[in-house]
């Protein structure tokens, strides 16, 4: 099993960085206090979703290739990297001797249809394993029809999928001012639709910041929209790299049996960053793809 | 002195109003451009006539300007582009701020790569500066500035040596095909969307174009064959742009960039295609102008004042971008929007030209 040392490297970090948590607890404020929250935010619900490619490129070049499209997201406490830059340092830490490139060939502002053009053109130049698609932004704010937006993604994905390279989507941030607009929950709706008809990899963002949005209410905290956005950002990275950590050893469907075991968020450890696992398939069992979001009270 | 109306005004015209409605994505008239046609866009039209109207700087052959004064004047048109880059960039970003105000929704603050500048203000404000980081729909300016600083070696290059330029100009394209060069973004990690190196070949061979001699007047001396030879290139490409019926890209031999359609390396294809369109185009014009008087003198008062033009339009598809969202948009939002936007070009363009006649 080539995969396994990875693999046992990566549940000894997940250990590791879950019993340091337990030891200690972070000064509200700090980084480690922001990616606890984080933690705590996640919500779980791994399907059967896998990225043979990208898992293949590990096992047999020891290296992934990943093409990030769309707007390029950036950290905004940690300004000297963006999101890419550490998501490959935490792969590369989590999967020892394994070098992680990701060419961030994102144009802000586009909308799907003009990047799933883009996409096909990057990926024969780039050659990538997998793909980061952020998308539904500028959809969002273009207005673009759900229909035209959920055949754009759909015949992108399976022209992917065709070309032997994984996906995943990186969805909407979550907005409390637009948890009640129409449109943008549309655009929400037919990305979550796409990934659970294609059985693709999403990042779940938006549930994940609404769950930060909740979690500091509860605790008494009034953030503004600008706070949780920046939450939001801060803990992409971490999202990004537990969804691929996932995605890259789990078993495809009808091997359930032997797949890992599924990582409950809520009382796992996460990789050393204690990321939270936000990686959703949109399954019913994906409490962010069955519950519609709340507004705020 | 105002320049009489003639058909290059008039095609930059309709490049400057083509760009505004493309750069409000989705809004019904968008779809009546020609990029939803033709593989090449606006874009190409507009650097093409950028190239072209170099020639009234550098002067006829039989009297041409001093090289020094001829240097003055473009490094001048230059630093006014860069001027003017600097002022929408800034403008743009306070637009972006107050919708995320106003609107209370941060997800402005992200769009269009603003989010470097909201949330990396540091080093997003030298890679502004050093046209490095550039806001998306705002990066074509950027590309004409760089253009525009090459310009005078171009002007030179095709005084001491005209049959040169073109060959220098696309060999550049060509090793920047070949190696994949393109110029890099800074904070954010990437490349130009326009690469200059690529670029710099349309710009060259609008100014070459111009010119009553060399390739410019060998194509004026058989425009006639090659309107005929163009025309089936274009039909053909548009039918495979309409119907998307493009090869694989991914099955392409190396070098890949020189098979596949790529807008950022203007990729051979896009660039005989839009070659092939302006030849056969340009056939038209005698007849726009008999038939629609009123709208050649329209659209040229606004290619006499691009600059101006440009950049209130870039300013304005931003606002419509909003205004947009803000009302849910629709076919009644996009028309007031669309028609005030080419209205407030209109006044523009006259409002450059009464102050020039003023002064």
């Amino acid at each position: 099993m080539r995969g396994g040392p990875i693999a046992f490297g990566l549940l000894g970090l997940m250990f590791a960085a879950g019993a340091a948590a337990q030891t200690h607890q972070p000064p509200p404020g700090s980084p480690s206090a922001v990616q606890k929250q984080c933690a705590d935010a996640a919500e779980v619900g791994f399907g059967p979703v896998t990225l043979p490619h990208a898992a293949k490129a590990l096992r047999d070049r020891k290296r992934l290739k990943v093409l990030a499209i769309g707007a390029t997201p950036l950290n905004e406490r940690d300004q000297t990297q963006g999101h890419y830059a550490r998501v490959e340092k935490v792969l590369e830490t989590n999967f020892k001797g394994v070098d992680v490139e990701i060419i961030d060939r994102g144009v802000s502002g586009e909308i799907a249809r003009d990047g799933a053009e883009r996409i096909k053109t990057e990926v024969a130049l780039v050659e990538p394993d997998l793909v980061f698609w952020q998308v539904g932004v500028a959809d969002a704010l273009a207005l673009t029809p759900a229909g035209e937006l959920k055949a754009t993604l759909s015949r992108t994905v399976v022209w992917l999928k065709e070309h032997n390279v994984d996906v995943v989507l990186i969805g909407l941030k979550y907005q409390r001012s637009l948890a009640g607009n129409e449109g943008f929950q549309r655009i929400r709706k037919v990305i979550r639709d796409v990934v659970r008809e294609h059985e693709i990899l999403r990042v779940g963002h938006y549930e994940s910041i609404e769950a930060i949005d909740r979690l500091r209410r509860q605790e008494g905290e009034t953030a503004s929209e600008l706070d949780l956005s920046d939450a939001g950002s801060n803990c992409l990275a971490d999202f990004l790299s537990r969804a691929l950590a996932v995605g890259l050893f789990a078993k495809p469907r009808g091997d359930r049996s032997q797949a890992p075991a599924p990582v409950d968020n809520a009382t796992a450890p996460g990789p050393p960053t204690q990321a939270p696992v936000s990686a959703t398939t949109g399954s019913p069992s994906d409490p962010g793809a069955a519950a519609p979001s709340k507004p705020p009270q | 002195m105002q320049r009489q109306i003639n058909a290059i005004d008039f095609w930059r015209g309709y490049a400057l109003i083509a760009i505004f409605v493309n750069h409000i994505p989705q809004n019904f008239y968008d779809q009546l451009t020609h990029k939803h046609f033709s593989l090449s866009d606006s874009a190409e039209l507009f650097v093409f006539l950028a190239g072209w109207s170099l020639r009234h700087v550098v002067g006829p052959p039989e009297d041409p300007k001093p090289t020094s004064a001829l240097l003055h004047r473009l490094l001048g048109r230059a630093v006014t582009l860069y001027v003017a880059q600097m002022a929408i960039a800034l403008l743009a970003t306070a637009m972006l701020a107050a919708a995320a105000l106003v609107l209370a929704n941060p997800l402005f603050l992200e769009w269009h790569n603003a989010a470097a500048i909201f949330y990396d203000p540091v080093r997003a404000h030298i890679g502004v500066v050093l046209l490095s980081h550039q806001l998306g729909y705002f990066d074509i300016l950027p590309l004409y500035v760089v253009l525009m600083m090459i310009a005078p070696l171009v002007a030179v290059i095709h005084r001491v040596a005209p049959h040169a330029l073109l060959p220098i100009s696309f060999a550049i394209y060509l090793v920047s095909l070949l190696f994949g060069i393109t110029m890099p973004t800074w904070p954010v990690n990437g490349q130009w969307f326009f690469n200059p190196l690529c670029w710099q070949l349309i710009f060259v061979l609008g100014f070459s174009m111009s010119r009553d001699r060399g390739p410019g007047g060998w194509v004026k001396k058989n425009i006639g064959w090659i309107r005929i030879c163009a025309a089936p290139v274009v039909v053909v490409l548009s039918i495979m742009s309409i119907f998307n019926l493009w090869w694989d890209p991914t099955t392409v031999p190396e070098p890949k960039l020189l098979f596949i359609i790529g807008k950022t390396f203007v990729t051979p294809i896009r660039l005989i295609q839009f070659l092939a369109l302006i030849a056969v185009m340009s056939a038209a014009y005698p007849y726009i102008v008999r038939a629609l008087p009123g709208l050649v003198s329209f659209l040229s008062r606004l290619g006499r004042n691009s600059l101006p033009v440009f950049c209130v339009g870039s300013l304005l598809s931003l606002a419509g971008q909003i205004v947009r969202f803000a009302n849910d948009g629709g076919f009644v939002i996009d028309t007031i929007l669309v028609g005030t936007g080419i209205a407030i070009l209109g006044t523009v363009a006259w409002l450059a030209e009464w102050r020039m006649r003023k002064d």
